[in-house]
């Protein structure tokens, strides 16, 4: 075949050279923002609306923290309370009447008029709707809602509710302008107005939500111009786009960027424990859950540290106890159980297990929740346990623990600055359903529902403590680690705390342009 | 033609419907529930009723197949339950972005593919050949999570070439081009292996056919041997090749799309699915059928019009 | 069955011209001219692929051909005579020897100039449905050469198409069908015609009947004799059996293994074959009368050696009767044995 080997394919030459030409339009211009008023912040997923009924992840939470104020806002980077749209708030001796007296001169965003009580009214009332909204639980205290004039709003409650200012002051209770939500309706998601220091532009599908400065804000203006929100799945992508400078702002989860960003001078790291609690739950409802040798075994047997230190480079603390340390009503004063294979082994024998038993394990199949799981297991064999796992969706592992259909399971709480919601979580009437466990005891009932109908602080502490110590002695569960909310920043980004709600407010921060 | 064609779209429909009655009761027989998703760790008993109750989840699951068909019927694919926004419009959205990824991919996993294959099959058992072929095979091997990364990692990270994320500004041709490289190579790649594998071979066959002695004693010029008369009768095999990697594509397209952070109904479907939004679910599947069956269609009309042999009617 | 034949003085191998092919005579007017044309194709075999053989398809083969003569060449399936023709033709690159075509070495042509030899040396193939491109319709598979060398083209390439389709005796309507429209006899008229395009000197016929029905076969010999009268045309003619050639031919080579054994016009060749091959492929014809008295037939026995290890000495010889020790031990070579006939053998000429 001569003719056809004589001379190389010019035509394939060509075309190559073609494409190479092509896609060489242009190249080597990768966009970064320089711009100094432009400020981009990367997340893993994109948003799916911005109405404050529903914020279904924290990914809309931090954008809608930028472009919503609630009544009450958390103190920048902490999680104390201070006044917010509401100047000053009275709750009466009962603790079932809230008086707020409205800031005067609010602007909504876009031309949307002055921010008033039936706007309050109208947001809140939304909220608590448990029709439409995912936050309603949160509301649930509010009977009415009063608006007596124009910068008066009262709440009325059907019981005490300790939680409540939180909520208020959470993006879910952030002031929606009734007039938009009114004319926009299904579109209002993807037109957000609020009252807050950056004002919602434009959003891109899974390619960028932009907000711009609210030169009309009530508080001091913010310093930049545009925050741009990027969503982007892969984590090692959003690496290389950071350091690329395609993105100002990232959140690290793995301990070698950590460690990698830490000791390199061309970024920043701002760190703090998160309100996160990482956890290995056993329902106590299904054999042989239901020893307690059994639960303090597999609690003693686990190497916590192994997985914080070796497994996650760091990147989390060791957990003491359900709650995250920074909550308001943390008990230090627990039983922590120390890493000991020998006594889980004795244990397990006297609990009538000396061969081990089998058993199932769920999790989301996630890094943050495999990992561990897979250490676990390990750790569980060399008790003679063995734990067929199960890395499923995250839906699904959620359906199944509710439902109470799985021996093990791991998940990790997200908690508010008040530890009521998490304590529901003992309730036996919570099971199934939020009370995975299956943990009935009817002292610590008791203990919950007195203090979470009491408004006084000395009886609510007195009773979160004992009911945290007495938790902490039935080996209900393994608290793994409270995981750090780390941020990488680029040089240029200048004031940004993290804070412990992960939250990305932004209106403190500034650019300099001149960092390189 | 045309009746060919007309009718065949007719044929569609019971594909169509099959795939989303299909698609409906996978969903919903799945454990998982979007309320509990949407409402999250502090779902109580009471918000969850209210809630299924408003979206129409409570109904009989029967009653629910019934009104999405319904809808379907009305050119209407529902609201999202996540995003409480019509599913058409999410599509809409990213149908423009999946479609550039899709031809882009197509593109060059037949641009390249082709001339590599005929390349190989002009001489069999070269050192072309051999490199050809071995890279054809890491190309189909190689997984295209990693090849995405890895491109990005040399052509964004290192040579600064492309950028890392997004898929540029839409309205900015060449800004589009530059996102959609590196997508498109991740996925094309492997389609173009393919392609080169397929037309080496039936290259190597047509090449051994008396028709390309008669072609060439005819003292035409190599090329018009090669790409006139040995291609287009190796053609047919190698659009069935095209045709299957769309189908490919799609699959692909889910990771390049997470890769390289860009909009795409790939990874529309899978975060719907995730989160149990059925009618993002059904939607999206429906639209990702009518493209593959469109495919299908072309696809064969092509056979006709490179083959006469081929007639329909 | 195998009658012994005749047996013939040793011949002299000291004749001029031996070894060399039949040299055209001076004064002849010679259009090609083949000199030991050799084509071995390798044998690759062994993990790593590598050649472990050859097949000797052609193996130094010499012979000329007349302006307006029709060369025969006939010999057994797998005798290397079709890869002769091809090897001529540049379609298969030679492994050694040289083709002269009106004086000119084409093994030494630029590329550019051996593609416009090819209008002047032009093939029909065996297989009339393998050897028309079936996406192409006959006008384009007819036109195609005068487009590609300049000849014509639009309306006069359209108009010459026509022309030659009523040649060859189809209709001009028939430029617009496909080849898969066609009977096999009518799509060998479409090779022809596509093989005249270029009003070509040379056409080497390579088996151009074998393929159709025998009542098709006669139609095509006449119409090539036709053209040939017509256009003033020179052919080589392939063909595995004399009795296709015997009327169409003015001299004939017979080949056997890769090797020409005996060359002669083609009336004295019928009449007095000197090869034992030439004489077993003659008993071979078949005759009108089964019943007829047929003196001298013999009978070819065994299967055709391997051309990949051919015998040693006669290459004839494991199937030859008459064969000697010499004959298994020293090759013979081909003799000039009169004006226009040569043989390879020992015992005859």
């Amino acid at each position: 075949m001569r003719f056809l080997r004589g001379r190389k394919s010019r035509l394939l030459t060509l075309t190559i050279v073609a494409i190479m030409m092509v896609t060489l339009v242009g190249a080597g211009c990768g966009k970064s923002s320089k711009d100094t008023g432009v400020l981009k912040i990367a997340q893993t997923y994109d948003m799916k609306g911005l109405d404050p009924i529903n914020l279904p992840s924290v990914t809309e939470s931090q954008i809608a923290g930028n472009i919503y104020d609630g009544l009450l806002q958390f103190e920048y980077g902490g999680t104390k309370l201070q006044p917010a749209l509401a100047t000053e708030w009275t709750i009466s001796p009962d603790g079932k009447t809230y008086t707020f007296k409205l800031r005067k001169g609010v602007q909504f965003h876009k031309d949307y008029g002055e921010m008033t009580s039936a706007d309050v009214k109208f947001s809140l009332d939304r909220v608590r709707d448990k029709k439409i909204s995912q936050a309603a639980s949160n509301f649930a205290s509010i009977d009415s809602i009063d608006t007596p004039d124009a910068s008066t709003v009262v709440l009325k409650l059907n019981r005490t509710d300790p939680a409540l200012l939180t909520a208020l002051a959470a993006p879910t209770g952030g002031i929606v302008s009734k007039k938009a939500v009114e004319k926009l309706g299904k579109d209002y998601s993807i037109n957000p107005v609020g009252t807050g220091p950056f004002a919602f532009e434009a959003w891109k599908a899974n390619t960028e939500t932009d907000l711009v400065a609210n030169k009309k804000y009530w508080g001091s203006a913010p310093k930049i111009q545009k925050l741009v929100f990027v969503p982007i799945p892969e984590p090692t992508t959003m690496y290389m786009a950071f350091e690329k400078g395609e993105v100002d702002v990232i959140q690290v989860t793995d301990g070698e960027h950590y460690k990698k960003y830490k000791g390199d001078a061309k970024f920043q790291v701002s760190e703090i424990a998160g309100l996160i609690t990482r956890m290995i739950g056993f329902n106590q409802q299904i054999k042989p859950f239901d020893n307690p040798k059994v639960r303090q075994a597999v609690v003693m047997g686990f190497n916590r540290d192994k997985v914080i230190n070796e497994m996650f480079g760091n990147i989390s603390t060791k957990a003491k106890g359900f709650l995250a340390p920074s909550v308001p009503g943390y008990e230090p004063n627990q039983e922590d159980p120390p890493y000991d294979p020998v006594k889980a082994k004795q244990l397990l024998t006297e609990a009538g297990f000396p061969d081990g038993f089998k058993t199932v394990m769920e999790v989301p199949n996630i890094d943050r929740f495999t990992v561990p799981a897979t250490v676990f297991q390990e750790d569980m064999r060399k008790l003679g346990i063995t734990i067929e796992y199960k890395p499923i969706d995250t839906a699904t592992a959620l359906a199944n623990q509710r439902k109470g259909s799985v021996p093990i399971w791991s998940v990790s709480w997200n908690q508010d600055p008040v530890p009521d919601r998490v304590m529901m979580r003992f309730h036996s009437s919570q099971y199934p359903g939020n009370n995975g466990f299956g943990y009935k005891n009817p002292a610590v009932d008791k203990l919950i529902d007195e203090a979470l109908a009491s408004s006084d602080d000395k009886v609510r502490s007195a009773d979160f403590s004992k009911i945290q110590q007495q938790i902490a002695k039935d080996y209900v569960g393994i608290w793994l680690d409270n995981e750090k909310y780390i941020f990488a920043l680029s040089k240029k980004v200048k004031g940004f705390p993290a804070d412990p709600r992960r939250s990305l407010r932004m209106f403190p921060v500034s650019i300099d342009p001149n960092a390189k | 033609m045309l009746q060919y064609i007309a009718r065949r779209l007719i044929q569609t429909i019971p594909t169509v419907l099959l795939v989303t009655t299909f698609v409906f009761l996978i969903i919903h027989l799945v454990p998982g529930d979007p309320v509990e998703m949407i409402l999250g760790d502090y779902a109580t008993p009471d918000s969850i009723v209210a809630m299924r109750g408003a979206l129409g989840l409570d109904r009989p699951l029967g009653t629910q197949y019934v009104s999405f068909l319904t809808g379907l019927i009305h050119g209407d694919l529902g609201t999202s339950i996540r995003t409480q926004r019509p599913v058409m419009a999410e599509i809409r959205q990213r149908f423009p972005y999946s479609m550039m990824l899709a031809f882009g991919a197509v593109a060059v996993s037949t641009v390249l593919g082709v001339p590599v294959g005929v390349l190989s099959a002009t001489r069999p058992g070269s050192w072309q050949d051999t490199i050809s072929m071995v890279g054809a095979l890491i190309g189909v091997s190689m997984p295209t999570f990693w090849l995405g990364l890895m491109l990005l990692f040399l052509f964004a990270m290192k040579l600064s070439w492309f950028p890392v994320i997004g898929a540029g500004d839409i309205g900015n041709i060449p800004d589009t081009l530059q996102h959609l490289v590196l997508p498109v190579l991740a996925i094309g790649l492997s389609g173009m292996a393919l392609t080169a594998r397929m037309t080496r071979s039936t290259m190597l066959e047509v090449l051994g056919q008396d028709y390309i002695r008669t072609a060439r004693s005819k003292g035409l010029a190599k090329t018009i041997v090669i790409y006139k008369h040995a291609l287009r009768n190796a053609a047919i095999p190698v659009v069935t090749v095209v045709g299957m990697n769309i189908g490919h594509l799609l699959g692909g397209a889910v990771l390049a799309e997470t890769v390289f952070a860009r909009p795409g109904l790939g990874k529309m479907v899978v975060d719907a699915i995730l989160a149990r939004d059925y009618p993002m679910v059904q939607g999206a599947v429906f639209i990702i059928a009518m493209v593959f069956i469109l495919v299908n269609l072309l696809v064969d009309v092509t056979y006709a019009a490179l083959d006469p042999r081929i007639h329909y009617n | 069955m195998s009658v012994v034949l005749r047996q013939s003085p040793v011949p002299d191998p000291a004749v001029p011209g031996a070894g060399t092919g039949p040299s055209a005579a001076p004064g002849r007017d010679v259009l090609l001219e083949a000199v030991d044309i050799k084509k071995y194709f390798p044998i690759y075999g062994g993990v790593l692929s590598r050649v472990v053989g050859h097949v000797y398809a052609v193996d130094g083969v010499s012979f000329s051909v007349q302006r307006g003569e029709t060369f025969g060449l006939v010999g057994e399936s797998g005798c290397g005579k079709t890869t002769l023709g091809m090897t001529i033709l540049g379609l298969t690159p030679a492994t050694f020897g040289k083709v002269y075509f009106e004086g000119r070495d084409i093994f030494k042509m630029p590329a550019g100039e051996m593609r416009r030899l090819r209008g002047e040396m032009q093939v029909i193939f065996q297989d009339p449905y393998g050897s028309l491109d079936p996406r192409m319709t006959v006008g384009e598979i007819v036109g195609e050469p005068l487009s590609a060398h300049g000849a014509a083209s639009g309306a006069r390439r359209v108009e010459r198409v026509k022309e030659l389709l009523s040649v060859v005796g189809l209709q001009p309507m028939h430029a617009n069908r496909y080849p898969h429209e066609f009977s096999g006899g009518q799509r060998q008229r479409i090779g022809i015609a596509r093989a005249l395009a270029l009003n070509p000197k040379l056409i080497i016929c390579d088996e151009p009947v074998s393929a159709l029905d025998v009542s098709i076969q006669s139609q095509i010999l006449n119409l090539l004799d036709e053209l040939q009268d017509q256009f003033k045309l020179t052919y080589v003619f392939i063909a595995h059996g004399l009795h296709v050639i015997k009327h169409v031919s003015d001299r004939i080579g017979v080949m056997y293994l890769g090797k020409l054994v005996e060359v002669a016009p083609s009336e004295e060749l019928f009449r007095a074959p000197l090869h034992p091959y030439t004489e077993a492929l003659l008993s071979a014809i078949p005759v009108p009368d089964p019943d007829a008295k047929r003196q001298g037939r013999v009978i070819l026995e065994g299967d055709v050696p391997s051309p990949a290890k051919p015998p040693s000495g006669c290459r004839f010889h494991t199937r030859c009767v008459l064969a000697t020790d010499r004959c298994r031990t020293e090759e013979p070579v081909l003799r000039q044995t009169g004006a226009e006939r040569s043989v390879a053998c020992h015992l005859r000429g």
